[in-house]
Formats: C-alpha cells, sequence, structure tokens
C-alpha cells in the first residue's frame, strides 16, 4: 500500500538497470539458490519475474515463525498485484521499477544472481544492504517494499487473532442499524446541522 | 424510516453546462464551509468534488477497503524522496471524513505573526471569533469526556503528570461519540461531524449543488476574471466519462494544500508563490509496550496531549492505529516485525508534532500528479529529537517495559541510558517513520504580491474571482491540528464575499 518510490523521476535507477541487465545475464549460477515461486493463478498487473521477486522479498521482510503466520501464507504478492492493477500509473511505474530493480540490481552490492536466486540468508543480508544502503534510493526502496508488504499482511484478516486484534465492531455490534449497520438512521445526532444562524 | 442525508441526483450519462453565483472545488473543511455560508446568503452554488459521496453505510471500518476508497493515492502517497507519507482524503468531506475529529482554535501567537510578519488584515483571534464561534457550534465541538479518554490517552498524561509535564484532553466535533475507534475510516455511526455529516449537507439544505466524481481541470479566463472552469464527470458505476462545464461568477479552489498548487499550476495560474511555502507538520511516533494489555485500538484514538513543549513547536499527542498503519510503520521486519507487532493489544502510542520552521514545495510530475518536495530540516530535526526524548521518558514514567522508536536502527529504550540512541540517531529521508497529515501553505495569504499567492481574504494576487480556501492559505504552520482554523478561513472568506458582494456577485 506505501510504495510510495519515486523513482521513476530519476535516471539513476534506468540507467544502471540498462546497464546491468547485459553483465548479468553472463553471471547466472543457480547453485544454492532458494526456491523460486510462482504465482498459483493469472496475473492482473505484475509480471511473473516481478511477482517472484516480491514474493522472495515479502518471505524475508515477514517469515513464518512457530505458531505465527507469515507473508507466504497470505499471499502478499498476489494481494499486491490486484491492489496495484487499479493504483494511478505513477505508482504502477514505481512498483514495477522497484521489483525489477530489487531483482536485477543485486551487483550493485556485489552480489552476482538476481534477487530470487540467491540463498535465503543472502536474500535476507542484501535487504539488509538497502535497508542501510548510503544511497537514499535503495533506502527508499526498502522502505516502500517493506510497507507494502507489512500494510498488506496486517491488514488482512488472517493475522488478526496473532496479534489480539479483534476487528470491526460492525459484524459485532448493533447500534439500531443492525449488526452489518445498513439499516436507514433517521437524523444526525448532532442538532445543529440545519439550524439557520444569523451572521 | 429514512437516512437523513441528502440525496443527490447527478446525471452521469452527459455532458453537464451549468450556471451558478459561485464554484467551489473540494469540499473539506475550507470549501464546505464556503459553500454552504454562500448557500445559506441565497447564493447559487456549486460544489465540485474529485472524490465519491461515501457514505455511512459504506464504510466498513477494514483498513483494506477504506484506505483505497478515501484517501489520495490509497493512502501511499508520500514526498518525492518518499521519506514522508502524506495522507489527505479524496472524498466529500475530504480529510475531515478520515481525520481524528481533534479541535483547536488557532494559536493567537501564529495569528499575530501573520499579522505583523506577512501584512494580512483582519486576521486576530478577534477579528476571526464570528466564525469560529459558528463553525464550532455546527461542529459541535466540546471536550472529549474524561470517560472516554481510553487506557492508551490515559497513560500519556499518567506518564506526564509522574514527570512533572502538563497535559489535557482534547476538545473534538464528535456528538454522542460510540467510541468505536474508526474515525480516520469514516464515522460508520455519524458521531464524528466531519464536513461529510455538517456542511455539506446543510450546504445541500440551503440549495446548493454537489457534483461528486468531479474533477476539476481547466479554467476559461478574460482578462483577469474566471469565467468558467472544465472538468470530468466520472460515472461511479461504470466509469464511463463526460464533461462539466460551470460557469460562475466566484470561483474557490479548495483542494487542499497539495491538490490546490497543482491544479493552479497547470492552469499556469498565480505567481510564483503558487506551491511554494509548503509546511507539513512533520510528525513521527514512538510505542511504549506494557506489561498489562492496553488495547489501543478501543476507543478514542486522540485523546491526550503534552503542551510543556509548545512553545518549542513541539506537540505531543496520543494516538493509535489499526494493525496495517501501525505495522507498517513501525521500521522493523524480519523476525523482529512479527515479534513486535505481537505486542499490539499491549502498546501504546503517540506522535511528536512539530510546528515546521522547514519549507518544501510542490509541484506537478509528468504524470500530471503532485510532486512533492519536503524533508525536515536541521532545527525541526532537533526538535524530532527532543520530542521523541520526552515521550520515552513519559512512557517509561508510566510503566513502559520499553519503548520503540520507529527507525531502521530498531531503537528500543528501556531506560535513560538508552536515551543517547535518539540524539544520535541518523534522522534522514527512509531511515524513521515520518508522516504529514496537515498540510499547509502552498497558496500563502499576505499583503505583498512579491511575498505571497493570495491576499488577505484568499484571493488570487492578481486574480478578480478567483479565491483559494483551504489550509493552502497558511503563511506559516498552525502547531496545532487545523481543521478548525480552516473551516473557520472558509467562513471568514463567506464574510467578505457577501459583505463585498457588488463587486463579486
Amino acid at each position: 500500500m506505501s510504495a510510495g518510490a519515486r523513482l521513476s523521476r530519476r535516471h539513476f535507477l534506468e540507467s544502471t538497470l540498462a546497464l546491468g541487465a547485459g553483465w548479468l545475464a553472463g553471471t547466472l549460477t543457480l547453485s544454492g539458490c532458494a526456491p523460486v515461486h510462482y504465482p498459483d493463478r493469472s496475473l492482473r498487473f505484475l509480471t511473473p519475474k516481478e511477482w517472484a521477486a516480491l514474493d522472495a522479498a515479502s518471505t524475508q521482510l515477514l517469515p513464518r515463525l512457530p505458531g505465527k503466520l507469515g507473508a507466504q501464507d497470505l499471499s502478499l504478492a498476489t494481494a499486491a498485484d490486484a491492489l496495484f492493477a487499479s493504483a494511478n500509473p505513477r505508482l504502477q511505474n514505481d512498483l514495477k521499477q522497484l521489483l525489477n530493480s530489487l531483482e536485477d540490481l543485486t551487483w550493485l552490492n556485489l552480489r552476482f544472481q538476481p534477487f530470487t536466486a540467491l540463498a535465503p540468508a543472502d536474500q535476507k543480508a542484501y535487504l539488509s544492504n538497502w535497508q542501510h544502503s548510503p544511497l537514499g534510493l535503495q533506502r527508499q526502496g526498502f522502505v516502500a517494499i517493506s510497507k507494502l508488504c507489512a500494510m498488506l499482511f496486517y491488514m488482512n484478516p488472517a493475522s488478526w487473532p496473532q496479534i489480539g486484534y479483534p476487528g470491526p465492531w460492525i459484524g459485532r455490534y448493533d447500534f439500531g442499524q443492525g449488526t452489518d449497520n445498513q439499516g436507514d438512521l433517521a437524523a444526525n445526532p448532532n442538532p445543529h446541522v440545519f439550524e439557520r444562524i444569523a451572521p | 424510516m429514512t437516512d437523513w442525508m441528502p440525496k443527490i441526483d447527478v446525471a452521469y450519462d452527459r455532458d453537464l453546462d451549468l450556471v451558478a453565483d459561485a464554484c467551489v472545488i473540494g469540499t473539506g473543511a475550507g470549501g464546505a464551509v464556503l459553500a454552504s455560508e454562500l448557500a445559506e446568503a441565497g447564493y447559487s452554488v456549486i460544489m465540485l468534488e474529485k472524490g465519491g459521496y461515501h457514505t455511512r453505510k459504506a464504510f466498513n471500518q477494514q483498513e483494506r477497503d477504506m484506505m483505497p476508497l478515501l484517501f489520495e493515492e490509497g493512502g501511499a502517497r508520500t514526498t518525492k524522496d518518499g521519506g514522508i507519507s502524506v495522507l489527505h482524503g479524496s472524498t466529500v468531506g475530504g480529510s475531515t471524513t478520515v481525520n481524528w475529529a481533534i479541535c483547536f482554535d488557532p494559536p493567537e501567537h501564529v495569528l499575530a505573526e501573520w499579522a505583523d510578519a506577512h501584512g494580512i488584515a483582519g486576521i486576530t483571534l478577534a477579528d476571526l471569533q464570528p466564525s469560529l464561534a459558528k463553525v464550532r457550534r455546527i461542529l459541535n465541538v466540546q471536550p472529549i469526556p474524561p470517560e472516554a479518554v481510553p487506557e492508551n490517552g490515559r497513560l500519556l498524561l499518567e506518564g506526564a503528570r509522574k514527570l512533572g509535564m502538563r497535559g489535557g484532553i482534547f476538545e473534538h466535533n464528535r456528538t454522542q461519540c460510540l467510541s468505536s475507534g474508526f474515525c480516520i475510516l469514516g464515522c460508520a455511526y455519524d458521531r464524528k461531524q466531519s464536513m461529510l455529516v455538517t456542511y455539506v449537507p446543510r450546504a445541500i439544505h440551503f440549495g446548493a449543488r454537489l457534483l461528486p466524481h468531479a474533477e476539476a481541470r481547466t479554467f476559461e479566463r478574460e482578462g483577469d476574471r474566471i469565467t468558467a472552469v472544465h472538468g470530468v464527470l466520472t460515472n461511479p458505476e461504470t466509469g464511463a466519462k463526460h464533461q462539466v462545464k460551470v460557469r460562475a461568477k466566484v470561483f474557490s479552489v479548495s483542494g487542499g494544500a497539495i491538490s490546490t498548487p497543482v491544479l493552479l499550476k497547470q492552469n499556469g495560474l498565480g505567481n510564483a508563490h503558487v506551491g511554494r511555502n509548503l509546511t507539513v507538520h512533520p510528525t513521527t511516533a514512538a510505542v511504549g509496550v506494557f506489561d498489562h494489555d492496553v488495547k489501543g485500538y478501543q476507543g478514542i484514538h486522540f485523546t491526550t496531549y503534552v503542551s510543556d513543549l509548545e512553545s518549542e513547536g513541539i506537540l505531543l499527542e496520543s494516538i493509535f492505529a489499526y494493525p496495517g498503519l501501525l505495522g507498517s510503520n513501525l521500521f522493523r521486519w524480519g523476525s523482529g516485525a512479527i515479534a513486535s507487532m505481537a505486542q499490539y493489544e499491549r502498546m501504546a502510542a503517540a506522535i511528536v508534532l512539530l510546528h515546521d520552521d522547514g519549507r518544501g514545495a510542490v509541484d506537478v510530475d509528468k504524470w500530471g500528479l503532485p510532486e512533492i518536495d519536503y524533508w525536515v530540516n536541521g532545527k525541526d530535526q532537533d526538535k524530532f529529537r527532543k520530542g521523541l526524548i520526552a515521550l520515552a521518558r513519559i512512557f517509561l514514567a508510566a510503566g513502559a517495559r520499553e519503548v520503540l522508536v520507529p527507525h531502521s536502527e530498531g531503537l528500543v529504550i528501556r531506560g535513560e541510558a538508552d536515551l543517547g540512541r535518539i540524539e544520535r540517531m541518523a534522522i534522514e529521508p527512509n531511515r524513521m517513520a515520518v508522516f504529514s497529515a496537515h498540510q499547509m501553505g502552498t497558496a500563502a495569504m499576505g499583503s505583498d504580491p512579491e511575498r505571497s499567492a493570495t491576499d488577505s481574504w484568499g484571493r488570487l494576487h492578481g486574480m478578480d474571482n478567483l479565491f483559494v480556501c483551504d489550509g493552502s492559505l497558511f503563511p506559516t504552520s498552525l502547531g496545532v491540528n487545523p481543521q478548525i482554523t480552516i473551516a473557520a478561513m472558509g467562513d471568514r472568506t463567506a464574510r467578505h464575499l457577501i459583505q463585498e458582494a457588488p463587486r463579486y456577485f
């Protein structure tokens, strides 16, 4: 949700992405890499590559702990795909640039495989590089992606039992308009709304 | 029994060509009051609102549905370097539909500065009293009853009291509040007296016409007069678009301090000061973790404040947030994120809100969207440190086991010895949680066109009949939650127009 990266207005990532892509292609090795997951249904906005990068990042950002759900359990990358399908073009552009940078610009942090091909420990270290980077754009990218994942995770009612949040009142309480709150309300409880007041 | 909210009838299946005395663009605290006051005085008014007419029954209290529905860019808007989350509403009622309903009168010393340093006429607290009195009555402003202060707010006051600091309970604009705590997702019970349920229906009651899903785009101009505004009307059911044209004698741009300068700049209207002078009340937060359940999500989230540092431009206010907003702003990840949020029920939170010294700007990017350039300057960074240290001490005095500072270093404060970490922490974009719910100043009033965008009454310098009426008008930040001041400016602008009616109508 808070993928506020403004990468589109900087040429830095575009140029480094182009520079790095060809070089990276010749250096791929798959030994010791994390399993790459693919979407389980057709995507509306993200490419499979972008989806996989977000899926891998979300798994590191919100890991599954004993007795607790993690990002993988709530399919955060698929939720982001649905959310951004209707976002404005700037947000769409920014997210795509961010995910492609995350996946392809590992060489900037002296790693020589795409993000999704890194071992889990290396993925974690790479994200930490971004978080603490002296480059403002990498920190911006990290914050955007980590906020997006946390927002999607904790907005999902499935995550609420593990933090003790009971959720909305609607569906639980009736204040005279039904538990679904769809009944009519006769008047605003504030009596002054339509009162004519002399200047 | 029928729902009390006025029904509106908008023909979304054709182009519209409308005529009115006044056209008000935006229905937030400034625009709604201006529209209502003019309508009450007998003028014909059309309100154009980019957002939808979402009312009580649509508010389901879930972040995942309400953020995209009610906030600009679904709540994802940030400054251009991503350093500050910029929250503002995009719906009928504007940000008042999604705010925490805190009411402050404008500080007298701030108004004095506006008069003395910026040459604004008729802006003293005494001048504003008639407007403030009317606004406060219609919004039903009243103190939050002490019994409605939840544990989260009580802990802030208790810690402050133990340290000998001054605090208090806010005034708010709610009526018969149920204390559900879902205020910023739209009040599902019409208890929060936002513009959506007060001045907008009041304007309609007095004859104004509301067009939701109507985005103003271009102005027709003859010399120094605006003759019409053209916009796009989007059918909320089908997405089909039509043109809307409103011809009027007076126009007000009231889209808030981010959208207003964008519309003006896109039309080449106003001088070089349009879009400059942005202030945002930069805000950060700290979370106290207690050994007992606080259940901060229950009850009114914003209830209490500590004012000891107010003279230095620092206000401490209790707050809480739903899981998505809180979890995404803790600046923790990995197993630490899951572990931190597992303490959600034992958390109390509060913000450090700054009367900012710094300034930024709003421009238009290649998408036609706002590009917001702002970062906290050195003086304000010092205020953040001072405010966070005070807040940490308050929570610890109230019995917190630890205080979480939302910073990429994962700062945890457990005692006085840890406070140096706040002194030393880097305050740079994307190293800590900073957000803004109050944007101001981008069409600032002033007597001198060389130093301001609008005159003492909000009229754009150099234009006869084009006004700005929202937080953009503030020459400096206010230092307190601004909705009452913005609403009073709407009333004040209307009084000016009515007094000078022969000139404008």
